[in-house]
């Protein structure tokens, strides 16, 4: 429970990755919301919140080949609080599609994960963000990890309980206990739980939870990213679903340097991932100077293996 | 919001099979239901683009199916976005387009439900996404045999210029007859370029 000001502010600030999770999928599968929409017939309302924002990155159009090259795809929760716009990335997913193969990889990032930030030296990933918004911050891990990210899908945490609510919430098969009562409010026990908004934040921000803390809080929140996945593509999506969703997407979701032709695709490379064959892992982190953690001695050749086709073949 | 709207492409005899006897396709479209997505607080149907959307179908149909059956090189490419070129390949292929049985020896008929048509609005009310639902029937006869081709399913189109194109399927196509060359069979695809 929050029942003081300083742990909801606490609450605020270091919790908003959840969000990040659900952006992903509805970028990934949105279909089964569109599903939902055209079975009830309930047309979005225009709410004038904005869920999301959608980036086109600078070498989005450098892909060599639309529809066979390996696409990027970087997945961000920021820390922003209602009326902030300067915001550090504190969940930071690298989603890898090979369309060919149709496998995948997430690799989830830590937001104390040292990096060099170009123009900004040696800091926390999740500083550049703050320092120059989606595009230094897509430019930051794509410089660490080696690719280039095509799209920036950020969230906030306003955004992650509205957009869970009108998924109409997600069934998460709990595969491990998942409880902190104090700080993030998770309770979860082994099993299936139908969550909504409020309860997948908790699920997703949860670190005081894990003897790996904030590790264990990102694999978590890509675990998240393929439940909901795998629920949306039950809904057999397909084309016109799709459309229904985006529409959704449009009253919830700034696009930024793209158009609806670029999210129908974003949307329907998502739906077209089996989530069994999606790899969900953090990247080997270990400690760090000034609490910033260093890139283990494997983790360069993780990237060389990502970075190729967007598969793990080696891990 | 539902509105009916017609289209029609009449289709012309293709001329130049001369193994061939007359050939005159059959071809109706129409819409269907017509529903409208939008992303702003305004956006309408507007005819002239569901009478593009049912023309471009027509188009597909005719250049995918009808003429290869006539024997002539297969031309679609100009039908699909860039984007989704590529991905028109292979099994998608297959699905796509009906090439590789023997040409007609008589008219080709094709025979069309109504195309329901979900129309996606930007915010400025402008349709800039699609799609079409399809359910074709094509017949015909070859040297072989009669030809039964039918091919259920969605296309979505994008909007660039004044063209719709297609960027995206996902179709299931069953044939049969003995004049399918091969065995009778039943293909599919969902591409998302």
């Amino acid at each position: 429970m929050l029942s003081t000001g300083t742990n909801f502010r606490r609450f605020m600030k270091r919790t908003v990755s959840a969000v990040s999770i659900v952006l992903l999928a509805v970028a990934m599968g949105t279909a089964g919301l569109a599903a939902w929409w055209l079975k009830t017939g309930r047309m979005p309302i225009a709410s004038g919140a904005t869920y999301m924002t959608v980036t086109k990155t600078a070498s989005a159009d450098s892909t060599p080949v639309p529809g066979i090259a390996p696409i990027f795809v970087l997945v961000v929760g920021s820390d922003a609080r209602s009326g902030e716009t300067v915001a550090r990335g504190d969940a930071i997913h690298l989603v890898g599609v090979n369309p060919q193969s149709g496998q995948a990889t997430m690799l989830d990032i830590p937001r104390d994960t040292g990096a060099q930030i170009p123009g900004h030296g040696t800091d926390k990933i999740n500083a550049a963000m703050s320092s120059g918004g989606a595009q230094l911050l897509a430019d930051t891990v794509g410089n660490l990890v080696g690719i280039k990210v095509s799209f920036v899908i950020t969230t906030d945490f306003d955004g992650f309980i509205g957009m869970v609510n009108e998924l109409g919430g997600v069934d998460v098969n709990v595969i491990s206990r998942n409880v902190d009562r104090e700080y993030s409010g998770a309770n979860f026990e082994v099993g299936t739980t139908h969550m909504n908004g409020t309860q997948a934040l908790a699920f997703s921000r949860n670190r005081h939870g894990f003897p790996s803390g904030d590790l264990k809080r990102s694999e978590n929140q890509g675990y998240f990213i393929l439940q909901t996945l795998s629920q949306l593509r039950t809904n057999n999506p397909g084309p016109t679903a799709t459309l229904g969703l985006l529409g959704n997407l449009g009253r919830h979701a700034r696009l930024v340097n793209m158009g609806w032709a670029d999210a129908y695709r974003l949307g329907r490379l998502g739906l077209s991932l089996d989530p069994q064959n999606v790899r969900n892992l953090v990247i080997p982190v270990g400690s760090g100077v000034g609490s910033r953690l260093a890139l283990l001695g494997n983790a360069r050749d993780l990237f060389n293996d990502f970075a190729d086709d967007g598969v793990l073949q080696r891990h | 919001m539902l509105i009916a709207a017609c289209g029609s492409d009449g289709e012309k005899a293709a001329t130049d099979n001369q193994d061939q006897t007359p050939q005159v396709e059959k071809v109706q479209f129409a819409a269907g239901d017509v529903k409208v997505v939008r992303t702003g607080n305004t956006g309408e149907a507007n005819l002239s683009d569901v009478d593009a959307l049912v023309s471009a179908t027509a188009k597909y149909v005719r250049q995918a199916s009808v003429i290869p059956m006539h024997g002539e090189p297969l031309k679609i490419s100009d039908l699909l976005t860039s984007a989704a070129r590529p991905n028109a390949v292979g099994e998608a292929s297959d699905a796509l387009t009906d090439v590789g049985d023997s040409p007609a020896t008589d008219s080709v008929e094709v025979i069309s439900a109504p195309l329901p048509i979900t129309i996606l609005t930007d915010n400025t009310g402008i349709a800039a996404l699609a799609t079409v639902s399809i359910d074709v029937t094509i017949s015909t006869k070859t040297k072989t045999g009669a030809v039964k081709i039918h091919r259920v399913g969605e296309l979505a189109f994008v909007h660039e210029g004044s063209n719709w194109l297609i960027d995206g399927w996902r179709l299931t196509v069953n044939r049969d007859g003995k004049g399918i060359a091969s065995a009778p069979r039943t293909s599919s695809s969902t591409k998302a370029p």
